[in-house]
């Protein structure tokens, strides 16, 4: 698990490109976080949203 | 055995949970908090961590390790989502209960503050599996849920359909005569498996809310107010459609593509169907002009919303801004050393714990209607979230005049003072 630091920009399919921040190793919450199945269907959806 | 949060000996990692504890402990200093109170508080009430195996497709048997941290149950039930992502470790699971206590107590909710989820890339493996495996998490944690005692919600990597699996295994743990009473042991569920009207939105028009009582609160017209939105999923969304319909122009909008801005004004609704069909992505949208991303906290405007992540108005760019308000619709958007330099300059923060609460509050109506045999119409849910936010916000309004504190103290000050209370009222058995 160490790769992947304290951060969830590292399963985000954004993660390349980005535009909100450079400092991404210190990231648990982001509203643009997406993720996607592998097999290319429906996403997980995958908003992180820390408001429950 | 209790664990204290602020071990020196884990500092180095604890990032997350210096910063809640931190904030905590400016709200305890200024209220003069009774010490044992504060000592409680401290500490999380219970940890679990669960070691539970799941068959994979292949055949092949893999062990999983899930949380949930408890922190405190003094004002009822705990509250809290479940995130599934490789980071997730009880730190972070403790910072986030605790968050989440203060959160509901400000809220004004009978809830406490719970967190957890489970180390995993989900990438990894196939719906099936992760139905077996949030199924198998469920049954680990057994009856440490539960309708009274903690309400799991969606969160990192999981959504409506994993609390619809949650909701059915704890269900078929019970006897039959006893499941149909369990349909408020998670919020966050479909609309068919007993999930509210209004919760997509709730967030989003919380975040309206409260810019509409800072305006009021303010004298101020929001008619014609120009406002810029960071991120535009659900929160951003709804937050900018809301405030439009209130006369307000949006006049820029970044997401992880890229930013755009328009003087004249972008239409939400428009963007929001180009974005989907665009893959979710804002850029090359007609109606506005591709903008530099550096550039986008300095535009010229009212009101700033930043709704995507962490740490964005930082010392590098809070000298810049212009806006007369920012409401945080993210979490922790602001870092420490900007809200210095904002609030010198006159610039008021409604802060997180405030401006995004719409969202627990909207799973606290899932619940109550679920417990109570009752279905809303929409419209209900919204007139209630703003009854309730228009109660948190006098509250924080009140606090930040009475005793000349920022907003964001305000706050903290208000969610623990309540928990205070409380524990005076009750005493500490034995």
């Amino acid at each position: 698990m160490k790769e992947f630091v304290r951060s969830l920009c590292s399963t985000c399919i954004h993660q390349s490109y980005c535009a909100l921040s450079s400092n991404r190793s210190n990231i648990n919450l982001c509203n643009e976080y997406r993720q996607y199945m592998d097999d290319g269907k429906e996403p997980t959806i995958v908003v992180s949203d820390e408001m429950y | 055995m209790t664990t204290t949060l602020t071990s020196k000996r884990k500092q180095p990692k604890q990032g997350m949970l210096d910063n809640v504890m931190r904030q905590f402990n400016n709200a305890a200093d200024i209220i003069e908090l009774n010490a044992n109170i504060r000592k409680i508080l401290e500490v999380t009430n219970t940890e679990f961590v669960v070691h539970f195996p799941v068959r994979m497709d292949n055949g092949e048997v893999e062990i999983f390790k899930g949380y949930r941290v408890q922190h405190n149950n003094a004002l009822g039930p705990y509250k809290g989502g479940l995130r599934y992502h490789p980071t997730v470790d009880i730190d972070a699971a403790r910072a986030l209960a605790m968050w989440m206590t203060w959160k509901t107590s400000l809220a004004g909710l009978p809830y406490g503050g719970a967190k957890g989820g489970i180390q995993l890339d989900p990438t990894k493996y196939s719906q099936d599996e992760l139905q077996r495996i949030t199924r198998r998490f469920t049954y680990a944690l057994g009856d440490n849920i539960g309708p009274e005692l903690d309400i799991p919600a969606p969160d990192v990597n999981t959504n409506p359909q994993t609390m619809a699996w949650i909701l059915d295994t704890y269900m078929s743990t019970k006897s039959p005569n006893e499941r149909s009473k369990n349909l408020h042991v998670v919020t966050g569920k479909p609309i068919g498996a007993g999930g509210s009207e209004g919760r997509d939105r709730a967030t989003g028009y919380g975040v309206f809310l409260t810019i509409k009582f800072w305006a009021e609160h303010k004298r101020i017209d929001l008619k014609n107010k120009t406002f810029i939105v960071q991120g535009f999923g659900n929160v951003g969304y709804w937050a900018a459609h809301f405030l439009k319909n209130e006369g307000a122009i949006l006049t820029a909008v970044q997401d992880a593509y890229g930013s755009i801005h328009n003087d004249e004004g972008i239409s939400p609704e428009d963007l929001l169907d180009y974005a989907r069909a665009n893959k979710g992505s804002i850029s090359g949208y007609a109606g506005a002009s591709p903008l530099d991303n550096n550039e986008f906290f300095g535009l010229d405007c009212d009101i700033c919303i930043p709704a995507a992540l962490g740490n964005q108005i930082t010392v590098d760019n809070a000298h810049k801004i212009k806006a007369s308000l920012i409401a945080e619709g993210a979490n922790g958007p602001t870092d420490v050393q900007a809200e210095e330099i904002l609030l010198k300059r006159g610039i008021d923060i409604i802060p997180d714990i405030l401006c995004n609460s719409g969202g627990v509050i909207g799973s606290y109506f899932e619940w109550l209607q679920n417990r109570n045999g009752e279905i809303w119409h929409l419209d209900e849910v919204l007139e209630k979230l703003e009854r309730k936010m228009r109660e948190s916000f006098n509250k924080v309004a009140h606090k930040t005049e009475t005793k000349n504190l920022d907003m964001r103290t305000a706050a903290f000050v208000i969610a623990i003072e309540r928990l205070e209370d409380t524990y005076i009222q009750r005493g500490i058995f034995p």
